[in-house]
Formats: structure tokens, C-alpha cells, sequence
């Protein structure tokens, strides 16, 4: 495996007893970017993550985080991580959890002070953590991942419990990541979110990786939206141009996938053919509906084609 | 390793379970141990020369002589069911709270994790044992000046010796309970476990085993009766002679040693070879 990946999973499997959690999965993520890992409940994301901290051991395959083996100390020393909800010791102070944790990932007590103040808990720090609100669990979690420097941040749901500020202030910790040269692995339920902050995303589902592009990528280069008269002679005209690769029925109009500097074209074909064109308009692929149709979500678009 | 070790003294410092428990096991020495006895001793019962006797004999085992045998007796006894559930804490609770997840991505190797808190764990029992014995010097030269019986303590020797006992039969409760934790991974289970062994199936099969020869061959290691085998080997205090001793001293450690080592290697190789899940 190359070492220039920040992460990468090589045929990585996990079986547990009949049940394959993760299939043959080959992921990279790169230095520098942010990463964004989707997929349903119970796609294998958990299970991936878990495997990339050495929580658990792969059936088959391996991860290299930074050319380290994964689980190792050489390779937890790289890794902060935030994953589901941060657990603490409730009986001590915030900052006696990130003494329990500094002592365990060999750093100095100088470097607890500064990650209470990045995460906004300095004047908190000395209460205990059973008074902490989730929000407040979520940031001191975060002050945990501080703690080492790492190159890698493993974030599982950072926004789970916070309020809306606290969603856009984990979005400026993201980018501040990134600029500061980290790498970011952030799973998350929220494709806007995902769509807003990531470089990247792989789609993961019943333990294999669907899809791994950059967003503009997985979002396409764009599709039509027609609605004429009669919509089915539409659609058929529209399935014989050349170049079209997908023609769906959606909330009463077409949507084609095609490039839309191709729009007059189809414009032409469709009133040639005596077809009432209402409305043609160049539209953008969401991530949300990428993610359902490879997934193949309630929700997903009617196939035409 | 040692900033690890500290982090686990200080997760037993602040807990309020330790204190709890360290509490009970000292005050208890304390009230049973001596008060209730003194009490009962200034006040007897009216009764027979036997009776007077068993009385006198009671009396000698709160003198500063018999302090090793008064606090291991004790020990042995109470201190058993509260190591254990300290040990049973000590590892399940961070499965309980999930911080396991926390420690273990930061950077240590898991038997280093283990070393890390077994080594806080008998750091704890040693300071508990101390705490026993010192409460027992103080109990039992309370007495002796409340009697006006001469008395002086045994040497510091044989309380060294007494206090290393103790540290045994502590560590090997405790490194049970730490093993129950880490096999079941739930402090509730494990501490209910543990004291269902401790309390209920220790007392049937010694029970038992003055009866038939077969259950007579498995009390002989039972963590229990070896603990008071031990214990006793300081000195008798039991009124009325008590029950024989089980097995020599020496086998005696020799077994409890076997419960620390058997339990501690049981718990490093669940936790090294088993996912967190």
C-alpha cells in the first residue's frame, strides 16, 4: 500500500459468525482532505471505524492509517477520535478525563488547558462531566482528539446533540482542520451536512463500498428537467438521443441524465416530434438522491429506463 | 506506564465507590472487629464457667498480641465479598461506561491497559490492608488502655508478615472479581456473581465437604476457606476452636497465589483477543 494515504483499507472484511459486516472493502483517504463516509443504519460504517481504531479485528484484510498498521500504538498516536457519543468517566472533572486520557495517549497535562479552550469548555473544565449537557460531552470528546496532534481525525457523528450553532461550529472546526493540514474521516447521517464540508465521500452499504468520488463527481456534471405533452412520447424521444444514459419519471417530469449545454438539442427533438415542451431547465443531482438510488432507499427515483 | 498507572490511582481516588468500600471494610473492622466485641465483653451474658470462659477468651482476641490474627480473621471474612467487588469495578465498569472505547484509542497497548490498572488495583489493596492494621494497632491498644491490660504489640515483623497475608487474600478476591468484570463485561453480573460465589456456593460445598470426601478435595481450594486458613495461621481467634484448618499456610498462599495469577492471565487474554464491542 502506498504511504502517501492518510487511511487505506485493503480487502477489508469483518465476519461475525454468519453476519459479513464489512465485505472486501477498499477505501482511501487522502492527506489533507475531508472524507465523508455515508451509508444506512447497519451499513458497516460503526464496524469500519472500529476496525481503523483496532476496537476490533478484521476477518480478512487490513488498514494502514499513515503507513501504520491499524490498532497499533504507532498508529493510534496519528488518530483523534470522536466516536458516537463520547463516554467519560462521570464522577471526574472534564479536565480529569483528558488527564485520564493524556496520561494513555502519552502526552503532557500543558496540552489539556489549551484543547478545553479550543472547544470552548475552559471556564466548565473543573466540573464534573455527570453535569454536562450531550452538546457539552460532544465538544469535550473533541478536546480529547486535540489532545494528541494528531494527523487523522476519526469524527462518528460529531453533531449528534448539538444545536444549531453548535452544528455550524463544528463545520468551522472541520475547515480549520483542514487548513491546519489534517485529514478528516467524518461519518455522518447528514447528507447536507456531508455535502456542505466534504472533498470526498464513499457510500457504504450492506458492508460494500458503492461509491468513492469527490462530491461534484457524485453529483454529476448535472441532468434536464423536462415537463411536456405527452410525457411517455417524451421520455421514448428522449431515450433514442444518442448520449443519454438515463431517463427517469419524477413528481410529473423527466429528468435526463445528460449534459445540459445539450438542452436546445433536446429542445428541438421533443416540438420536431410535436411535443408541448412547458418547461426545460438544467437541474443539480443532491447527494440525497444519489445516496438513495444506489442504495435503494423508500424514496427513490422510478427508473424509466 | 506510570502516567498511566497514575491515571488509574486517580480514577480510584475520585470515585466514591472506593471510598465506600474502603469505608465499610475499615469502619467494620472497627465496629465488629473491636467495638461490638468490647462492648459485648464489658457486658456478658450470665452464664456458666464455659460460658465465662468463652467471654475470657473473646477478650484476648481485641489485645494488641492478637492483632495480626484479629484483622486477617477479619479480613478473610468481610474483606473477601468487598475486594472482589473492587476488582469487579475496577474492569467492568469501563465497559458499564464505555470508556474502554476512549482508553483504548488513545495509544496503549491492551496489556499494557491491563498492567496499568491491576498494578493501581493492588496499589489500592496494600493501602486498604495498611489502613486495616492501622486501625487495628489504634483498636486494640484502645482496649488494652480502656482494661488496664498490659499488652504490647506483636513485632513489626510479624505485622509485616500479617499485612502481607492480608494483601493476599485481598488480591486474590479482588483479582476474581477483576476477571468476572472482564469475562461478563457488566458491573451489575459481576458483582452479583462474585457474591453468590463468595457468600452462597463457598459456604455449601464447605458445608458439604465435612461430609463427603469428594467435596472435602474441592473446599480444599476454595478461595474462601484457603483465605482463612491463612488467616489463621497467625493465631487462632475463633471462640470455641472454630473450623480446621483447610490446608497448611504455605499451601494456603500457595493457593491464593494461583487465584491472582489464574484469574489475572484469564482476564489478559479475554481482554487482548476479544473485540470491543
Amino acid at each position: 500500500m502506498p504511504d502517501s494515504a492518510a487511511l487505506e483499507t485493503h480487502d477489508l472484511s469483518k465476519h461475525y459468525g454468519r453476519l459479513v459486516a464489512l465485505d472486501r472493502l477498499n477505501l482511501t483517504v487522502r492527506p489533507g482532505e475531508v472524507y465523508g463516509l455515508i451509508g444506512p443504519n447497519g451499513a458497516g460504517k460503526t464496524t469500519l471505524l472500529r476496525l481503523v481504531l483496532g476496537l476490533a479485528r478484521p476477518t480478512t484484510g487490513g488498514v494502514r492509517i499513515l503507513g501504520e498498521h491499524a490498532g497499533t500504538p504507532a498508529g493510534l498516536a496519528r488518530i483523534g477520535s470522536v466516536v458516537e457519543t463520547p463516554a467519560f468517566y462521570p464522577y471526574l472533572s472534564g479536565y480529569d478525563n483528558l488527564r485520564v486520557l493524556g496520561a494513555y495517549a502519552g502526552v503532557g497535562v500543558d496540552r489539556i488547558a489549551p484543547a478545553l479552550e479550543r472547544v470552548g469548555l475552559a471556564d466548565r473544565g473543573r466540573d464534573k462531566v455527570s453535569g454536562y449537557s450531550l452538546g457539552m460531552r460532544q465538544r469535550l470528546g473533541l478536546a480529547g482528539a486535540y489532545l494528541k496532534d494528531p494527523d487523522l481525525y476519526l469524527l462518528d457523528e460529531p453533531t449528534n446533540g448539538l444545536d444549531p450553532h453548535g452544528i455550524a461550529a463544528m463545520r468551522d472546526v472541520i475547515r480549520e482542520l483542514v487548513r491546519d493540514g489534517k485529514t478528516v474521516l467524518l461519518s455522518s447521517h447528514l447528507l447536507a451536512e456531508v455535502e456542505q464540508v466534504c472533498d470526498r465521500i464513499g457510500i457504504i452499504h450492506h458492508g460494500k463500498l458503492l461509491l468513492e468520488e469527490t462530491v461534484g463527481e457524485v453529483r454529476g456534471a448535472g441532468r434536464l428537467l423536462v415537463r411536456a405533452e405527452p410525457l411517455a412520447e417524451a421520455a421514448a424521444i428522449a431515450e433514442r438521443l444518442p448520449g443519454i444514459e438515463r431517463v427517469e419519471l419524477h413528481d410529473g417530469a423527466l429528468r435526463i441524465d445528460v449534459d445540459p449545454s445539450r438542452a436546445a438539442e433536446l429542445n428541438r427533438a421533443l416540438v420536431t416530434a410535436g411535443i408541448e415542451v412547458s418547461e426545460l431547465r438544467s437541474v443539480a443531482r443532491t447527494l440525497e438522491e444519489v445516496f438513495l438510488q444506489l442504495t435503494g432507499e423508500p424514496g427513490a427515483a422510478e427508473v424509466l429506463e | 506506564m506510570i502516567g498511566a498507572i497514575s491515571a488509574e490511582l486517580l480514577k480510584l481516588r475520585k470515585s466514591w465507590s472506593t471510598w465506600i468500600l474502603g469505608a465499610v471494610l475499615v469502619l467494620g473492622l472497627l465496629l465488629l472487629g473491636y467495638l461490638l466485641i468490647y462492648v459485648l465483653v464489658q457486658n456478658p451474658p450470665p452464664g456458666d464457667r464455659g460460658a465465662q470462659a468463652g467471654i475470657a477468651a473473646l477478650k484476648a482476641t481485641l489485645l494488641p498480641k492478637n492483632v495480626v490474627p484479629n484483622v486477617l480473621v477479619f479480613l478473610a471474612g468481610l474483606g473477601g465479598p468487598i475486594a472482589l467487588v473492587i476488582g469487579a469495578l475496577n474492569s467492568a465498569r469501563e465497559y458499564s461506561l464505555r470508556t474502554i472505547t476512549a482508553i483504548l484509542t488513545q495509544r496503549p497497548s491492551r496489556l499494557g491497559l491491563l498492567g496499568s490498572k491491576v498494578i493501581a488495583l493492588a496499589i489500592l489493596l496494600a493501602v486498604l490492608a495498611a489502613a486495616c492494621f492501622a486501625v487495628g494497632v489504634v483498636g486494640s491498644l484502645a482496649v488494652s488502655a480502656l482494661d488496664r491490660t498490659p499488652g504490647s504489640l506483636p513485632s513489626i515483623i510479624e505485622i509485616g508478615k500479617g499485612a502481607a497475608a492480608s494483601w493476599l487474600i485481598l488480591g486474590a478476591w479482588a483479582a476474581l472479581g477483576f476477571a468476572l468484570g472482564m469475562i461478563l463485561r457488566s458491573t451489575g453480573l459481576a458483582i452479583g456473581l462474585g457474591l453468590v460465589y463468595a457468600l452462597v456456593i463457598e459456604t455449601l460445598i464447605g458445608a458439604l465437604g465435612f461430609g463427603l470426601a469428594a467435596f472435602e478435595n474441592v473446599s480444599r481450594g476454595l478461595l474462601g476457606r484457603n483465605a482463612s486458613a491463612l488467616a489463621e495461621s497467625f493465631g487462632q481467634v475463633s471462640v470455641g476452636g472454630g473450623q480446621a484448618a483447610i490446608n497448611p499456610p504455605v499451601t494456603a498462599a500457595l493457593v491464593l497465589a494461583a487465584y491472582v495469577i489464574g484469574s489475572l492471565v484469564v482476564a489478559a487474554i479475554l481482554f487482548v483477543r476479544r473485540d470491543v464491542t
